[in-house]
């Protein structure tokens, strides 16, 4: 044990670690807070389709030869997210066709324009770092940190100020539009954040396991809790305590940093549920 | 509304704390790199500035890719590592090759045996090598690379 000690204090010298834990912990408590709402709205799979459209975006970024992609992926997950939130119910193709389709659109035209026109010498890399995270998170920039930082203090600013707005619009949009709740604007605030948490959450775990993050913490809190807040607050300290789990396990026993905060997720969720049928017997 | 005004100041105070646990007070990088990264001694007391050897792979892979990020930091360094040794395509320069832990992404850093003329005194193509040397700079041309020179297998 205290070789596993000595061994992470050795580990925090390491810039690059401590950057990694400030965004890991910041991507987690941000996905949380959105994960109950699109849990609970069944949008679970959103998180996947636009993070596709984010892959897309980063290969056309690539393509062109922007040095720096987060803007151009940003806007175009934000618009993506936008269109899939706000008015994909009231479209002809609606639902979970319509999130599948981005979702596999994004994905193949993303991989056939980096096949086609990308410079890199290290294709199957390139794409296997955004697919699956390998170790971005590990090889952030200071700039790349500052940034997650404020991205992430305005999607939590944003979650506590339309805290009222969200709960409503979450459990019955309908109800919420009859009261006077601009549901039409709410909508598209937390398709803006959803689609900021996506860019942002690419890093930590890569673009295919980003459901992953967004949908453990929330279905583990609701295997123990019933309200709204108390899911959330539970949620959150789930996310954290996995992802910052995950990025220790991860670099202690040299695994994949993504897969390995999953399969943390996943560990909690078994745990919660075995915990929530052993308390259900006892009633 | 006073609740979440305090909710939110709490927040951005939270925020604000964790830039400051990003901020360096270390040594300085080296001259001129401007750069923000900084190597961190892991030796045993030996001559080793920065001794990969002793890291994970997933840290060996991030570190490595720093390194080749901002190598202005790392010049004049005396580096250990271990990977697998392989050449280009004509033979010309020699790498000690790691891969990430997804085994989808690899990156090298080449090096320049001392007092070896390859394939006399270089390990065989593919086969696991430790290799210790100086990090220094060379250009081809108007481009920069970076060698660790003076190398010897460990």
């Amino acid at each position: 044990m205290s070789a596993v000690l000595t061994k992470l204090v050795e580990y925090f010298q390491f810039p690059f670690v401590r950057y990694a834990l400030i965004a890991g912990t910041l991507i987690a408590f941000c996905s949380s807070l959105l994960g109950v709402t699109l849990v609970l709205r069944r949008f679970s799979f959103i998180g996947d389709g636009l993070s596709h459209v984010a892959f897309g975006a980063m290969a056309v970024s690539a393509v062109v030869g922007l040095t720096n992609d987060m803007p151009l992926t940003l806007a175009i997950t934000v618009i993506c997210a936008i269109l899939l939130l706000r008015t994909g119910q009231s479209t002809k193709i609606n639902g979970d066709a319509a999130v599948a389709m981005i979702s596999v659109g994004a994905l193949a035209i993303g991989y056939l324009l980096m096949n086609l026109f990308s410079k890199s010498s290290n294709l199957s890399g390139d794409v296997c770092t955004t697919l699956f995270g390998s170790t971005s998170i590990l090889t952030l920039s200071k700039f790349e940190v500052v940034l997650c930082i404020v991205l992430s203090a305005v999607v939590a600013a944003a979650f506590i100020l339309f805290y009222n707005r969200v709960f409503a619009v979450t459990f019955d949009e309908n109800f919420a539009a009859s009261a006077g709740t601009r549901t039409g604007a709410s909508n598209t605030a937390i398709a803006i954040i959803v689609a900021v948490v996506i860019v942002l959450a690419m890093n930590l775990v890569g673009s295919l396991l980003i459901s992953a993050l967004i949908i453990f913490p929330a279905l583990s809190a609701m295997r123990l809790f019933k309200s709204f807040r108390s899911v959330t607050v539970c949620s959150a300290i789930l996310s954290v305590s996995c992802s910052v789990s995950g990025i220790l396990i991860s670099i202690l026993g040299g695994t994949p940093v993504g897969s390995t905060i999953v399969a943390v997720d996943i560990a909690v969720f078994a745990m919660f549920h075995i915990i929530s049928l052993i308390k259900g017997g006892r009633k | 509304m006073m609740k979440k005004t305090v909710c939110i100041i709490f927040s951005l105070l939270f925020v604000c704390s964790l830039c400051s646990c990003g901020s360096e007070k270390t040594q300085p990088a080296s001259a001129g790199s401007g750069a923000e990264y900084q190597t961190v001694p892991l030796s045993d007391g030996s001559d080793v500035d920065l001794d990969l050897t002793a890291l994970s792979s997933t840290m060996i892979y991030s570190e490595v890719y720093n390194i080749m990020s901002t190598p202005g930091d790392y010049i004049g360094k005396t580096i250990k590592m271990n990977g697998v040794f392989a050449t280009d395509d004509n033979e010309n320069y020699y790498f000690c090759i790691i891969k990430d832990a997804t085994a989808c992404c690899q990156q090298g850093i080449e090096f320049i045996l001392n007092g070896a003329q390859y394939p006399d005194g270089y390990p065989s193509l593919g086969s696991d090598i430790t290799v210790l040397g100086t990090f220094e700079q060379y250009y081809e041309g108007d481009q920069p690379y970076y060698h660790l020179i003076d190398a010897t297998l460990c």
